[in-house]
């Protein structure tokens, strides 16, 4: 038997071989891809904030400064003046815990300080509280004060803002609270920047024109006895504001609280009805829409016309009948203004006044600004808004309007500041040609002619033009006695150049004032109607003469 | 080659360091400056200020009552004069046109 036995031997097949692990690659790989994505995204990121900083504004990006609670910046006029001037001053506080010996403190402080009420101070030190010693020491004191060694006496550094021009800003500047935060004027809206900025602020006014002007409306304050008065002095076609001034003002230095609503900034915050001064944006407004001319005539005009119950008159019974549009302005005719206004219709009417900002608030560098009265344009708005009456604004829009119709048409912004004036070239023309010219023309003889109300503002050399405006204050909704006269100049007639208002608040007649006349006529004793014909014209032709000569050599040529 | 580029190296690192060297000098030489100028500008500062009190429209009004009263006196418009320098010539002429639109 042959038995056989076959082994077979299978082939061993090993299945183990030794092999870089794929998922380990993986892992590797996405370490390297996880550490680059990583850095990626911060670099992204990084990249970003970059680019975003890189666009924003210039203004914008001082925002990410940080504010330094002890620096204010200064701010100086147009001639590199001081008009605010930070310095530093350190005030003495005593913390009566830390004090050692009191008698001997109180001895040494009585040597430095002999004038102090000490029975006071030995109170506050017997209350065991921090209290201030002696505010704004001077350097002398504080060095004696810190001599002494005393580890109660506290030195705190403080901000004190000093106003080396004392009233002449009051209303423009404004105040700071004793944290250095702006509390009115340029105090207040470009505090941040004030706090940020290192550059000195500088505004567009002229201290020394300022002045004259202050002067002059101080002076007739007393001669009219008006409540209050105020006047801006802009350059037409920028809208630089060489002056602003508002009577009453205050010394900034005195850092009073003032609560007074008589102390109001009537140049910029207080509305009123300026009256016929309104006439002007009539026939401008005419002539904008090309439905009048100068010499367009108005025949047979009633002296009394009736709106609803309402009778609007002619202020003079002397007003002729039959007028061109230039004799309504120049004479300031009521039912000329209102047969004009008429022609132009209600919307087109608002549609101007609107574009020469005179309807709602302005936008201006303070915050201290008025809002004009929303109209109601029922029946006899249009009629009324014609010749000044039912509109309110402020003196500043009234600037600001002036000089739009008399600049060839061109929009301007009203501001105070230097860095933000731009050239007339790039400005916007919002009125059609050949309004100004018209309009320049018919306003000079509002001051030339006889028949005119600005008779006393026609000063030799300055060729000026303007309009008149004098108009009853409502109270409690009924008209009184009393009037807002107002009148605005615009000057040199030929080119303007500069718009100057004057406006008087509640002025009374006076009858020992001695009117001297321009033209050679006698002079006259008293003032005989209480208009602005008798009372702003005379003060803008006071300001005139004095600011005149300034202005022709510092300022034509600019 | 590669000591080539290490000499290239330290004469790199050797120029840098004396450029760094003689910048730091500058900048210290900034800094004194700097620090000097501070207190100038203050100085002047604190006068510029005074200077414009001094010289401020109120107390020129009140020097004028005060001392100079015949001194300084309030030119006319009309009388104010222009002059200009025309081919090396001088001409003085008035200010405003005595012709004008008076």
């Amino acid at each position: 038997m042959n038995n056989k036995k076959n082994i077979i031997l299978e082939e061993y097949e090993n299945e183990f071989s030794y092999k870089k692990s794929k998922t380990n690659l993986d892992i590797q790989f996405n370490r390297i891809a996880f550490i680059f994505f990583v850095f990626l995204m911060i670099s992204v990121i990084y990249s970003i904030q970059l680019l975003h900083l890189g666009s924003l504004k210039a203004e914008d990006s001082k925002k990410f400064l940080s504010v330094n609670k002890n620096h204010r910046a200064d701010i100086l006029d147009r001639n590199g003046n001081y008009l605010v001037k930070t310095v530093k001053s350190i005030d003495i506080g005593i913390n009566p815990i830390e004090v050692i010996d009191k008698k001997k403190l109180l001895i040494n402080l009585q040597l430095i300080f002999p004038d102090k009420n000490y029975a006071e101070i030995i109170k506050k030190l017997e209350k065991n509280k921090f209290f201030y010693f002696e505010k704004k020491i001077s350097s002398e004191n504080y060095e004696k004060i810190m001599l002494l060694g005393d580890k109660s006496i506290k030195s705190e550094e403080k901000l004190t803002r000093i106003y080396p021009q004392k009233n002449l800003f009051s209303h423009i500047i404004g105040q700071i609270d004793d944290d250095n935060n702006g509390i009115s004027g340029i105090e207040k809206s470009f505090d941040e920047e004030l706090k940020i900025t290192k550059d000195l602020l500088r505004l567009t006014v002229d201290a020394d024109i300022q002045f004259l002007i202050r002067e002059e409306l101080l002076k007739f304050k007393e001669v009219f006895r008006a409540k209050g008065s105020a006047a801006i002095l802009m350059d037409i076609n920028n809208g630089a504001i060489i002056s602003m001034v508002s009577i009453p003002d205050f010394n900034l230095n005195e850092r009073k609280t003032i609560t007074d609503v008589n102390y109001i900034n009537r140049a910029t915050k207080g509305v009123y009805e300026f009256g016929s001064v309104f006439k002007t944006f009539t026939v401008a407004a005419g002539f904008n829409e090309s439905l009048i001319e100068p010499n367009t005539e108005y025949l047979n005009l009633k002296k009394q016309i009736e709106c609803d119950g309402f009778k609007i008159r002619e202020y003079s019974k002397k007003t002729p009948t039959d007028l061109t549009v230039e004799e309504i302005l120049v004479r300031s005719g009521n039912i000329g203004s209102v047969r004009i206004g008429q022609k132009i219709g209600k919307e087109k009417f608002k549609s101007f006044l609107n574009k020469i900002g005179l309807l709602e608030a302005i936008d201006f560098d303070i915050h201290e600004v008025g809002k004009p009265t929303p109209i109601k344009w029922g029946k006899c708005k249009l009629a009324t808004v014609s010749y000044g009456h039912g509109i309110t604004t402020t003196l500043l829009q009234i600037a600001k309007g002036y000089s739009i119709v008399t600049n060839g048409g061109y929009d301007i912004k009203p501001t105070i500041i230097k860095k933000k004036l731009f050239k007339k070239d790039s400005q916007k023309r919002i009125l059609n040609m050949g309004v100004s010219e018209k309009i320049n023309k018919i306003l000079r003889k509002v001051v030339t002619n006889e028949e005119g109300t600005a008779e006393l503002a026609n000063i030799k050399g300055y060729e000026v033009g303007g309009k008149t405006g004098t108009a009853q204050i409502s109270k409690n909704g009924r008209y009184t006695r009393d009037k807002i006269n107002t009148f605005v100049a615009v000057f040199p007639s030929q080119k303007p150049k500069f718009t100057l208002v004057v406006m008087l608040d509640e002025p009374k007649t006076n009858s020992e004032y001695v009117y001297y006349y321009k033209n050679g006529k006698e002079p006259t004793k008293g003032t005989p109607y209480n208009t602005a014909g008798w009372t702003s014209v005379e003060v803008a032709g006071k300001i005139i003469e004095r600011i005149g000569p300034i202005l022709a050599t510092k300022y034509m040529e600019n | 080659m590669k000591q080539l580029v290490l000499v290239v190296i330290f004469i790199l690192i050797l120029i840098t360091s004396l450029v760094k060297n003689s910048t730091k000098e500058i900048e210290d030489q900034i800094f004194v400056i700097n620090e000097n100028i501070r207190p100038l500008k203050s100085e002047l500062e604190d006068v510029l200020l005074e200077f414009n009190y001094l010289s401020s429209p109120e107390k020129l009004v009140q020097y004028q009552t005060q001392y100079f009263e015949k001194d300084l006196i309030k030119i006319e418009i009309m009388s104010i004069k222009e002059i200009t320098i025309n081919n090396e010539n001088l001409e003085i002429n008035d200010l405003i046109s005595k012709s004008g639109n008076e």
